[in-house]
């Protein structure tokens, strides 16, 4: 995989794991919380759950508190990063995916992002950026 | 049976109890008389959001939680991410409108598709105008050709106030 692509990997690797915990936690048996260390623990490495948590920075609504500002912030950030990344036709091939074609994409996904380790250091170097970029 | 299709931020201010609207808005909704509609859409949004905002970064279980109680103890009905409706968001999308509202045109169009003619939100800009003054949503109805739902939103006053 060229490094030109690396980054968007990277968000598609975050989205999937957006929406995997979405689709596993079912608000009773396994909380938000639960369904986030059931997908950490199918990423494990921590080099790469580093990344996924300067990502998360990026999505952290911060100071709002009416739930349309809320929204809106939310909103915002997620056409953001996707538009500037994977595009609206991937975005919208993974939300249409069942739990169990998710999961299987998610792992192969992160598979594929771990092969290419040692450019991990070059990623983080560009996640800083962004968030320099948008102030978080 | 009227069918009513809840935005998300309804449903934020209708299960946080430390919201300033909540009692207002349970009392607004408690007048609805009719199918309450849900999506997979909406549901999606909402755990992001719960997952996202600082606000609730201590309380998005119990939120959630709370979430889940309403759709199981209401009459309800439940609206997956099917083909129709990956195809509404990609095309809404594609409209480009601005201000940011894309999310609004697909919420809108799911009440659309689903012949639902209600949809209650929080958001009083959600039927929003392009710059010329055209509602927006006029462009998802000519395109997909459905009847446009009549926008029942709470006015965080109490009580249920149609609005278009």
């Amino acid at each position: 995989m060229p490094h030109e692509e690396l980054f968007d990997h990277l968000a598609k690797v975050y989205i999937e794991q957006e929406l995997l915990i979405n689709k596993i936690s079912d608000g009773i048996e396994i909380p938000l919380s639960k369904a986030e260390n059931i997908v950490n623990e199918l990423i494990k490495d921590e080099d790469l759950l580093k990344l996924i948590r300067m990502l998360d920075r990026f999505f952290l609504i911060k100071h709002y508190r009416d739930s349309v500002k809320l929204i809106r912030a939310y909103r915002n950030r997620l056409y953001q990063f996707i538009s500037h990344t994977i595009g609206t036709e991937k975005y919208v091939s993974i939300l249409g995916l069942t739990r169990k074609e998710l999961e299987e994409s998610f792992k192969k996904d992160v598979e594929e992002l771990l092969k290419r380790k040692e450019a991990f250091p070059l990623l983080e170097a560009q996640l800083n950026i962004l968030l320099r970029w948008f102030g978080r | 049976m009227d069918k009513y299709y809840f935005d998300t931020c309804t449903i934020i201010d209708y299960i946080d109890d430390r919201s300033s609207f909540n009692k207002k808005v349970v009392c607004a909704i408690t007048q609805i008389k009719g199918l309450r509609v849900f999506s997979e859409y909406m549901e999606n949004e909402l755990k992001s959001v719960l997952r996202h905002a600082e606000k609730f970064y201590e309380r998005k279980d119990i939120m959630l939680n709370n979430y889940i109680k309403v759709k199981q103890s209401s009459n309800i009905k439940f609206i997956p991410n099917n083909n129709q409706i990956l195809s509404l968001h990609r095309f809404c999308i594609r409209q480009e409108v601005r201000p940011l509202k894309f999310q609004d045109m697909v919420h809108i169009g799911i009440c659309g598709l689903e012949n639902v003619p209600n949809i209650v939100s929080e958001d009083w800009h959600i039927h929003g105008h392009e710059g010329t003054g055209r509602p927006f949503i006029e462009k998802v109805r000519n395109e997909l050709r459905f009847n446009d739902p009549r926008h029942a939103f709470t006015t965080r006053s109490g009580y249920l106030k149609m609005e278009v």
